[in-house]
């Protein structure tokens, strides 16, 4: 848990909104290691998804940078962008954004067929528990198994790190623990780095860091010696 | 202003590309009926005008030659209101510095142009005078070809003498709107043709005609009762010399003028609609996809308590503003094109009263026309609004349900495909109503381009045939007068002439029954080197020794087919009728007529061994020969087949501008339609592109999945459109008048090749205008919403 995988320097972004201007972030200076299960907690407008979408290259940061490695993202264009989170980056949304014609099976091609380095596509369903449910459309599938197939795709192309945007915000809390421990099962079998965003405090407990932001600052990162199961996590 | 109203402004305003695309395509329908209607209204208005202003007759008789006092018998009938006589002849003619012969008509008109009947338009120069001294007024279409004056001098060849004619005036006669010299001929030949006006008395003098007429044109108290009146002309002069009466229908440039405005009545009826059914289906999908896409908005809007029918008004709004802007912007288009169309007609035909007019009801009709269609098409499309609940509206559409599609049960293959292949087929699946649509659009685009290109296919292949295969003589000599058959051992004498062949070709009426019609007959040598003809299935045939060979349309119809006995009566003698046998039917696309061996047509029509043509092959750099024949006695032209093509091709150019026109129209519209589809496509599925986006699809992999679906939605549009175009073409083929030309019905590979071509164009097209929409799209604002 050494290496810095991803590095922000001095981050801040500013919207601008006619004649308002929106500080969404401000001097965030962040490093997240290989491997490493980070949750950010904060409230809604901290600036946590605006963190989230600057470090899986969907938006460029106001001031600042960001390195992945030792390579740095405002370096890049667009297609250099595209090519970052299509070999590093697997984004799980809170509403799954499946393609609805697509089956379970087929929307992980979708994403292997493209990628240098995939994963199988059924071991990958093994792992989230729906290898049996493979040939289901998303509209033949619960909530729970949809994100399941969600986050199985985000991994199945073998990235770097998974960045999850309250990936259990539209589950129960049953169903959400499910998604929960999928993710952590692949932090630790796979090493996958994850990055979790959440308002959702009771999740934080399952990570190995939590970084709490308020008004587009880092308030506070806590290291948690003791992760809990997701299994017990109760919200 | 009203807030819905405004709303709907805000929308256009906002979405512009796509409903200047559909303005775009209901522009084009109306400014094509508005163009093509007022042009009709404003010729057929003129003609009719000019017909009865310049009292065009009613009844055309013509004699071999007869005595004056005729006229007389003529006028007494009851029901006539005034008959004329006068005299119709056709002599060669030169001109200084025209090298070729020149047909010259000569009609005699009375000393007075105010009571005649056939009144001449002066459009210079002053009447006949009755003298050599200002003799003659000329048809304006000639004397412009030829860039003569009045004062110029004209040399008629009269009964074998060069005579001198000055020019008294430039002239025009509703007889000869569109000047050709009999229905023979399809395209005026301004320059080898022409129309001379000379005082009754005068050229009964001139041409040795003291006393006599060979024809009497009459006017009818009313055109009902046309076919009362031939009758008894016919009974009447039986025994007068007559050869035939004709209606206004037989008489070429009449029957000519009809056809014209038919045809561009027929035009600006169907393709506008054409037009305003695709641009209501685009308006349809577009307002589909809006009331989708507004959904939560119609929520919020019924519970603030808008009724369903005023919201449904409002989007029935945008369908309505597109049919006004549409039919108004059309409209001005319309009037302007009209101006140049109708003028346009003024250099092929004499209407010396033409008036261009901006009617008022094709207009009205126009805009009423267009806001029906779009008003259709806006209220099939808003009236999902009522089937909204207002809480239900608040909340997020019902996700799509994902399916395989039946194609891939059935072909396995299918489901073996790219995943984005896969994608696309399932997604036009998912849409099965829009993939319709698109694909109906694109088929009539095609279609309509089609029909009109393969027009040019078709007259390529007439001309092929005509010119090509079937006639393969040098040039054609016509005389003069019927001559003895021993001409043609004659103009074997010349060294120059490498072969010669006779032809006959003379007026019969061939009866079936109470069914008649009045042609041509060839007569051909039997196993003719020079004039080739082909059976049905293009097989080269020969005349019978007895019979007589018809092509398929005369066939039709007179009701005959092979092995039906006709009656065969010849023109220039009634009563000497006689049966004959059809033995077969050519294929002859000039003109419907009958083919007879050459001798038995010289005995149907009971008079010595005489012939009109002959055809000749000449020998390498025989070139001045040609110049030597003219000169000969009874020869009174010299043509080549290819004089014909030059003809018709200058003819052609009013067909190629609308061909052009509808082209282009064609590729505005098929562009509109892909350009439509295509953003529609991309917004509906802003998100599932946004999260490919994301997940690493760079933007042509996505472009890829839309592309996919206009390509795959495109082959099928060409394989219905292109069947489509041929049915289209063939109801315009269908349309000809047979008598006139029969069109084959053909389209090359090249038609459907530059079909083809032209739709991947604008697919490539509208795709690259919609790039920006993909590569432009913010993943993390799209990301965000939960729609």
């Amino acid at each position: 848990m050494e290496r810095v995988l991803i590095s922000t320097k001095d981050l801040s972004k500013i919207y601008h909104m006619g004649e308002v201007s929106v500080e969404a972030l401000r001097d965030a200076n962040l490093d997240i290691y290989e491997g490493e299960f980070v949750v950010i907690l904060g409230p809604s407008g901290s600036g946590k998804s605006t963190l989230l979408n600057i470090i899986g290259g969907m938006d460029t940061p106001t001031l600042g940078k960001v390195f992945f490695r030792d390579k740095e993202l405002g370096d890049l264009d667009d297609n250099g962008l595209t090519r970052y989170r299509r070999e590093n980056i697997g984004f799980i949304f809170q509403f799954y954004n499946l393609l609805p014609n697509l089956t379970a099976r087929e929307n992980l091609e979708l994403v292997t067929d493209m990628s240098s380095d995939p994963l199988d596509v059924m071991e990958v369903l093994d792992k989230v528990g729906l290898k049996e449910r493979a040939d289901h459309f998303p509209s033949q599938l619960s909530g729970g198994e949809q994100q399941r197939v969600a986050v199985a795709r985000a991994v199945a192309k073998n990235p770097e790190m998974l960045l999850c945007d309250e990936p259990t915000g539209a589950l129960d809390n049953t169903t959400g623990r499910v998604v929960l421990k999928v993710l952590k099962e692949i932090n630790q079998s796979l090493g996958k780095t994850v990055l979790v965003i959440t308002h959702n405090a009771a999740i934080a407990e399952m990570a190995n860091r939590v970084l709490y932001l308020s008004n587009g600052r880092i308030a506070d990162i806590r290291t948690i010696e003791n992760p809990v199961d997701p299994e017990r996590i109760e919200w | 202003m009203n807030k819905l109203r405004l709303m709907t402004l805000r929308d256009i305003n906002s979405n512009k590309g796509q409903y200047i695309a559909v303005i775009l395509v209901v522009v084009i329908g109306i400014t094509l009926y508005n163009a093509v209607l007022m042009s009709y209204q404003s010729l057929s208005n003129s003609i009719e005008y000019y017909y009865e202003e310049y009292r065009l007759p009613h009844l055309f008789a013509k004699f071999i030659r007869s005595s004056e006092s005729i006229v007389a018998a003529a006028e007494r009938i009851d029901g006539v209101a005034a008959a004329q006589g006068r005299l119709v002849l056709d002599v060669p003619m030169e001109l200084p510095g025209f090298d070729d012969k020149i047909q010259a008509r000569f009609v005699s008109v009375p000393a007075s142009n105010d009571n005649a009947l056939n009144r001449l338009y002066l459009e210079e120069g002053r009447y006949v005078s009755g003298s050599f001294h200002e003799a003659a007024l000329v048809d304006k279409l000639f004397m412009e070809a030829h860039d003569l004056e009045t004062g110029s001098t004209l040399y008629p060849i009269i009964n074998g003498k060069k005579i001198q004619i000055v020019i008294a005036g430039k002239a025009v006669s509703p007889e000869y709107i569109y000047p050709v010299p009999s229905s023979r001929e399809l395209m005026p030949d301004n320059e080898r043709f022409t129309i001379i006006y000379l005082e009754h008395g005068f050229m009964q003098q001139l041409f040795g005609y003291e006393g006599m007429v060979n024809e009497v044109v009459v006017r009818l108290k009313d055109e009902a009762l046309t076919g009362e009146i031939k009758k008894e002309l016919e009974y009447a002069f039986k025994h007068y010399g007559l050869i035939s009466v004709g209606e206004r229908d037989d008489q070429a440039s009449y029957m000519m003028m009809d056809n014209e405005l038919m045809g561009l009545e027929a035009m600006g009826y169907s393709y506008p609609m054409i037009f305003l059914l695709i641009g209501s289906i685009v308006i349809y999908m577009l307002l589909l996809r809006l009331v989708d896409n507004q959904r939560r908005q119609i929520g919020v809007l019924m519970a603030l308590g808008f009724t369903k029918r005023a919201i449904l008004f409002h989007y029935q709004g945008y369908a309505l503003f597109v049919g006004f802007a549409g039919s108004i912007l059309g409209g001005l288009l319309g009037i302007w094109l009209s101006g140049s169309l109708t003028r346009y007609y003024l250099v092929f035909f004499n209407v010396p009263v033409l008036q261009v007019k901006i009617y008022a009801s094709v207009i009205i009709i126009g805009i009423v026309l267009s806001v029906v269609f779009c008003g259709i098409a806006g209220l099939n499309a808003a009236k999902r609004v009522l089937r909204i609940a207002p809480a239900e509206a608040m909340r997020p559409m019902a996700p799509v349900e994902g399916k395989k599609w039946w194609g891939e049960r059935i072909l396995p293959f299918l489901a073996r495909l790219k995943i984005s292949w896969r994608l696309t087929f399932r997604n036009m699946w998912r849409n099965k109503k829009r993939t319709l649509f698109t694909l109906f659009a694109i088929a009539m685009t095609v279609g309509l381009m089609i029909s009109i290109l393969m027009l040019l296919d078709s007259v390529e292949l007439l001309f092929d045939k005509a010119f090509g295969d079937a006639l393969s003589y040098d040039y054609k000599i016509n005389f003069t007068r019927d001559v003895h058959r021993g001409i043609i051992e004659d103009l074997g004498e010349f060294r120059e002439i490498s072969s010669v062949e006779p032809i006959a070709e003379y007026p019969f009426r061939l009866k079936n029954g109470w069914r008649q019609k009045e042609t041509l007959v060839t007569g051909i040598q039997r196993g003719s080197a020079l004039y080739g003809l082909f059976d049905l299935n293009g097989n080269r045939t020969d005349v019978p020794v007895e019979g007589i060979l018809l092509t398929e349309g005369l066939a039709k119809s007179l009701g005959v087919k092979p092995g039906d006995t006709i009656m065969l009566e010849s023109l220039y003698k009634p009563e000497t009728e006689q049966q004959v046998v059809v033995k077969g039917l050519v294929e002859q696309y000039m003109g419907g007529s009958g083919f007879m061996e050459i001798g038995s047509l010289i005995r149907a029509m009971k008079e010595g061994s005489t012939i009109n043509s002959a055809l000749i092959k000449i020998r390498h750099g025989s070139l001045g020969f040609v110049k030597e024949l003219e000169d000969m006695a009874y020869v009174q032209s010299v043509k080549e087949p290819d004089d014909m093509v030059k003809q018709y091709n200058e003819y052609m150019d009013i067909m190629y501008a609308y061909i052009g026109v509808i082209v282009a129209m064609s590729c505005i519209m098929g562009f509109a339609i892909i350009y439509n589809t295509t953003t529609i496509s991309i917004m509906e599925r802003k998100r599932e592109l946004a999260s490919l986006r994301i997940m690493g699809f760079t933007n042509n992999q996505v472009a890829e999945i839309i592309f996919n679906e206009n390509t795959a939605v495109s082959i099928l549009g060409l394989l219905v459109g292109m069947p489509l175009g041929r049915l289209i073409g063939a109801q315009i083929i269908e349309f000809y008048p047979e008598d006139v030309m029969t069109l084959p019905l053909v389209v090359f590979p090249k038609t459907y090749i530059i079909a083809a071509a032209t739709v991947a164009l604008f697919v490539i097209l509208a795709q690259l205008a919609n790039m920006r929409r993909i590569s432009r799209m913010d993943l993390v604002e799209v990301m965000k919403s939960r729609e």
